[in-house]
């Protein structure tokens, strides 16, 4: 395939132990952790399919495994895992609280080769700190100077909530300070314990606030200030949007990779709970291929309710966890359906 | 079962090529 490359990503929850017990965590507690052989065995899985698909149909792919937990750095294994993904051609990131990162093991994430280190950070300290516990602001911005002195690319990510969503202008500021570079924010999925947190969640008419406020960051030349939400890139989006039957762009989850959790079970999205096998016993490239919970995310035929008319449809579909989260306090199990909290719908 | 997967798989990664190539990266994904 020439032009744009397959963009692949695996999530990789290596366990959901914690040293913290953030108000807002999706996770839900699963106790069974792969060991180092079975998350080996793991990754051989996927490589096989990923090989299948550059050469069997000729795709140019761009794969990574992104590593997280819990808090990853609680495996001891972690640095293993990390050379293992490696010496197997694949690139790797990480995503960690940061608590844990002091100079020498910032030394040691440095010798991985990860692509970057996602730290979260939810707000100026008092905000960190009510959410995540007590001096683990302090805790999480030493663990960023550590990696910014080791020279590892290091950015931020901040779960938006009406608790913080006033606070943008200061953390840019402090990003610029701490030499990280990016920042970027994501919004609040109220699953797990961040159900406690739902009615802090945002409407989509501060959705589409939240959003504006953040372009006059645009041009900022010491941090990007960005955000992985689908709906984020709306306003900015002036050019013809093609009206593709398959997804472009947007959610993810099932398009342009899955998660796997640290009992190997094979999910969209971290925040959909929604299994479709276990990589230990499973075919990654089956599951890939036939699962039909995967396949739904990928048709425009199967939203419904608007996103499915909407211009957007093929470099968004809004977040389909908080789709579900939203649909499951009803009592109904449909991820397919509008984002609630998006303002851009459009029809096509 | 091995014909099954890959007519699935040809859908599959030939309509993710013609939408690929039709984007100009409009969009990041989000996954984290």
């Amino acid at each position: 395939m020439k032009g744009t490359p397959y963009d692949f990503f695996i999530q990789f929850h290596l366990t959901e132990r914690c040293n913290l017990k953030c108000r807002h965590c999706y996770q839900s507690g699963r106790v069974l952790e792969m060991n180092y052989r079975e998350i080996c065995r793991a990754i051989d899985n996927i490589k096989e399919a990923v090989q299948s698909w550059v050469t069997e149909y000729d795709m140019e792919m761009s794969p990574s495994f992104h590593f997280t937990g819990g808090e990853p750095l609680l495996r001891n294994e972690l640095f293993l895992i990390l050379d293992y993904v490696r010496g197997n051609g694949f690139s790797s990131a990480l995503m960690s609280n940061g608590t844990l990162i002091d100079g020498d093991t910032a030394r040691k994430i440095k010798e991985t080769g990860v692509s970057d280190v996602q730290i979260s950070l939810d707000g100026l300290e008092d905000t960190h700190d009510s959410l995540r516990g007590k001096g683990s602001s302090r805790r999480t911005l030493e663990g960023i100077r550590n990696l910014v002195a080791q020279g590892v690319d290091t950015n931020i990510n901040l779960t938006v909530s009406r608790v913080n969503m006033e606070q943008v202008d200061e953390l840019v500021h402090l990003a610029e300070e701490l030499g990280v570079s990016a920042i970027a924010f994501s919004r609040l999925v109220p699953i797990g314990r961040g159900k406690g947190l739902s009615v802090q969640a945002l409407t989509a008419e501060e959705v589409a606030d939240f959003y504006n406020g953040l372009r006059k960051h645009k041009s900022n030349d010491r941090v990007t200030v960005t955000s992985r939400d689908p709906l984020a890139a709306i306003p900015d989006m002036e050019e013809e949007i093609p009206q593709t039957e398959m997804p472009i762009g947007g959610c993810a989850a099932g398009v342009f990779g899955v998660t796997i959790t640290c009992d190997g079970t094979v999910m969209p999205c971290r925040r959909m709970d929604l299994p479709v096998g276990n990589i230990q016993k499973d075919s990654f490239r089956e599951l890939w291929a036939e699962s039909p919970v995967l396949w739904s995310l990928r048709k425009r035929e199967k939203y419904h309710s608007g996103c499915n008319s909407c211009r957007y449809w093929s470099v968004c579909r809004g977040c389909r966890a908080i789709a579900l989260a939203y649909a499951r306090a009803i009592g109904e199990d449909d991820y397919l359906g509008p984002d609630p909290q998006c303002p851009y719908y459009q029809s096509a | 079962m091995r014909e099954e997967l890959q007519k699935k798989e040809a859908l599959l990664f030939r309509s993710l090529k013609e939408a690929l190539e039709k984007s100009k990266a409009l969009t990041r994904s989000c996954l984290a």
